[in-house]
């Protein structure tokens, strides 16, 4: 299956779930441009036919997908692992504040992505103190404190 | 409006905003020379720290970043040829030759002088042009406005890299994300399947941070860029090239033009104004063969091109609410955060800060110059910086920015998706630019299609036949719009991007 195929059929489902989904807050009998669902299902449409056109483009063309190199696999793992340490990152803000999860983060990720220890070690800290300082101190802007220390 | 609108504004530059847009600068030069970071980025992950500033220092912080980090690209660029912005492409075809040479100095200082005046430039014709514009887009009706942010998104999605179908996509992606939440006309909710954190809509900076901050990240990190180990050549006598601009003057004249108007077509940007600028000087130059080993006027069209962009770009968005690249579409969000609507009507109700920002942009080109000129060698040691470290310090500036701007983590997970469908995107080639501008102009889009909608009582077409009739402008932004729908299903191969690749990969196999 190659990529416009594939990107087509997302395209046109997600066009058909948005027109199914202004159904909830149709609303008949009042003027045409009155009724909120118009104008979402005119881009709902719109999205399907370019779904359908990125389909046949899809059919036409006939690209077969690449098969992925040993150091891309890599990469997409390194990036995966990047991506859960920042879910991570962000449920360990919300709950326990910036300071904590922030030296965590600012430690482990540049560790797996290749610093050394004394790198990661050196920089975590100073990192961490610095965001706060400039968000807190200097734009006084907000910054997470924890749920779970009020 | 007269004369007024070049002046009144210096009364709202006080200490403070002064102090932010020198910042705002350094920050640019910092994010400019480091190769893998991005203007658009940049200005993305800053805006939500603008959040505490007053409009006038946030605007001058980010219009820093925008500006200076256009010129920026072309440090690395001279010292170990990578561009440190993609608009420093055509930079490096003669910049590093230069700087091979032991002129590395001279190749800087060439192209800080012809970004400085490049964009001065471009501040000159957009002090001068965006209020004729603002004052004609007055008088749009709801159907031309309507077209006009339209046009505005064919014409990202048609100059985007990639197929303009996917640009297309990803536009009306943006538009159908922006109808989320209650709707302005009835206040109905619309897809927020029952949850507060949607009835207001998708927070657009949010998004702008995702798809411009964490997954440009994260493709970095999947190719694993890391910083660079070479030598670094010494940036000396940096103010000899100062003497030359008497044999570059047309040069960099010439090529500001073509930033200028490349920079007010919606998504074109500086790579496309410096490739067709480059291309320019080697037909017009008297010694071609000499462009792409060390010559000064290779650096002086580049350079001048992709920093002229920032005024031409700024021209649509100030007086039409379009804007010309995907950093200023991240500045429209600045814009709203701050309770300003970009487009002809701030012309009338903010006259001071338009005026503000003339004279802002002005100074900021003069500022990264004396910076550019006083600092370079300083700034190339940025180059040195761990990436393993530096990328782990923006993904946790983007979490954090996004959380600030309404202290909601609900944002910061709407961020992380984003983050991931943006790195979804890029592996599938489909741009990311036009989903924003879908996102942002979506509103106004939809209010001035139902308005017109709502006027014509049924009765389209003779609506439709009273408005061309009465209007001309109406019949050109039709053709405008229907000329960037069907253009591609015409042109075997329509692509300026890709053309300009195809110059660049041409250009650099020379010898």
């Amino acid at each position: 299956m190659n990529k416009e195929f594939l990107n087509g059929l997302i395209v046109f489902g997600i066009g058909i779930l948005a027109y199914l989904g202004s159904s909830g807050f149709e609303r008949k009998g009042v003027a045409v441009s009155e009724n909120p669902a118009l104008y979402p299902q005119l881009l709902a449409l719109v999205l399907c036919l370019f779904g359908i056109t990125l389909v046949v483009q899809g059919v036409v063309r006939r690209e077969a997908s690449k098969t992925r190199k040993n150091d891309e696999h890599r990469g997409v793992q390194r990036t995966m692992f990047v991506v859960c340490s920042l879910v991570g990152y962000a449920v360990g803000i919300y709950l326990f504040g910036f300071i904590l999860p922030s030296l965590l983060f600012m430690f482990i990720v540049p560790l797996q992505l290749g610093a050394s220890r004394k790198t990661a070690l050196l920089v975590s800290a100073p990192l961490s103190i610095a965001l706060y300082v400039v968000f807190f101190l200097l734009f006084k802007v907000p910054i997470p404190h924890g749920v779970l220390f009020g | 409006m007269g004369f007024d609108l070049y002046f009144v504004g210096i009364k709202l530059f006080d200490g403070s905003v002064i102090l932010f847009m020198v910042l705002g600068v350094l920050l640019g030069i910092i994010v400019g020379a480091l190769p893998g970071l991005t203007a658009t980025m940049g200005v993305s992950i800053l805006v939500p720290l603008t959040y505490s500033l007053s409009p006038t220092a946030a605007l001058m912080m980010l219009l820093g970043i925008y500006c200076a980090a256009n010129y920026a690209g072309s440090i690395s660029a001279t010292l170990v040829n990578i561009p440190g912005t993609p608009s420093a492409v055509m930079t490096t075809l003669d910049a590093y030759p230069m700087a091979q040479k032991g002129q590395a100095g001279r190749a800087i200082g060439l192209a800080t002088l012809s970004s400085a005046l490049g964009g001065l430039f471009s501040v000159f014709t957009l002090a001068l042009f965006s209020p004729l514009i603002a004052s004609v887009a007055l008088k749009f009706t709801s159907l031309e406005m309507f077209l006009v942010a339209l046009w505005g998104i064919s014409i990202m999605a048609y100059v985007s890299p990639g197929s303009t179908l996917k640009g297309l996509v990803s536009g009306f992606l943006g538009l159908l994300l922006a109808t989320i939440g209650f709707d302005p006309l009835t206040a109905a909710p619309r897809y927020t399947f029952g949850s507060v954190y949607l009835s207001s809509g998708v927070q657009f900076i949010a998004v702008m941070i995702g798809l411009f901050g964490v997954s440009e990240i994260l493709l970095n990190i999947e190719k694993n860029k890391q910083g660079t180990k070479q030598e670094l050549f010494k940036v000396e006598k940096s103010f000899e090239s100062l003497k030359e601009v008497k044999s570059l003057w047309g040069t960099i004249l010439r090529s500001s033009v073509v930033g200028v108007i490349i920079g007010a077509i919606p998504g074109a940007g500086g790579t496309i104004a410096s490739i067709v600028a480059y291309a320019q000087q080697k037909r017009l130059s008297k010694h071609p063969e000499e462009l792409g080993r060390g010559a000064p006027d290779g650096i002086a069209a580049a350079e001048s091109a992709n920093n002229a962009c920032t005024g031409g770009a700024m021209t649509t968005l100030l007086s039409l609410g379009i804007p010309g690249d995907a950093v200023t579409a991240i500045l429209i969000g600045a814009f709203v955060l701050h309770g300003l609507q970009p487009g002809p009507f701030l012309f009338e109700k903010h006259f001071d800060l338009v005026s503000a920002i003339f004279i802002g942009m002005a100074l900021i080109n003069i500022l990264f110059f004396l910076f550019g000129m006083f600092g370079a060698k300083y700034f190339a040691r940025l180059l040195f910086l761990p990436r393993a470290v530096l990328n782990t310090g923006i993904l946790s500036l983007c979490v954090i920015g996004t959380y600030a701007v309404q202290s909601s983590i609900f944002d910061v997970g709407v961020m992380l998706v984003f983050g991931l469908i943006g790195y979804l995107m890029s592996k599938q080639e489909i741009p990311r630019a036009p989903l924003v501008l879908g996102l942002i102009l979506g509103p106004l889009m939809e209010e001035n299609f139902r308005r017109w909608i709502g006027l014509a009582h049924g009765k389209y077409v003779s609506v439709l036949r009273d408005t061309y009739s009465k209007n001309p402008i109406s019949i050109v932004l039709t053709i405008l719009v229907l000329l960037t729908f069907l253009l591609p299903l015409f042109q075997k191969q329509k692509r300026i991007s890709e053309d300009a690749s195809k110059y660049v990969e041409k250009e650099t196999k020379q010898p």
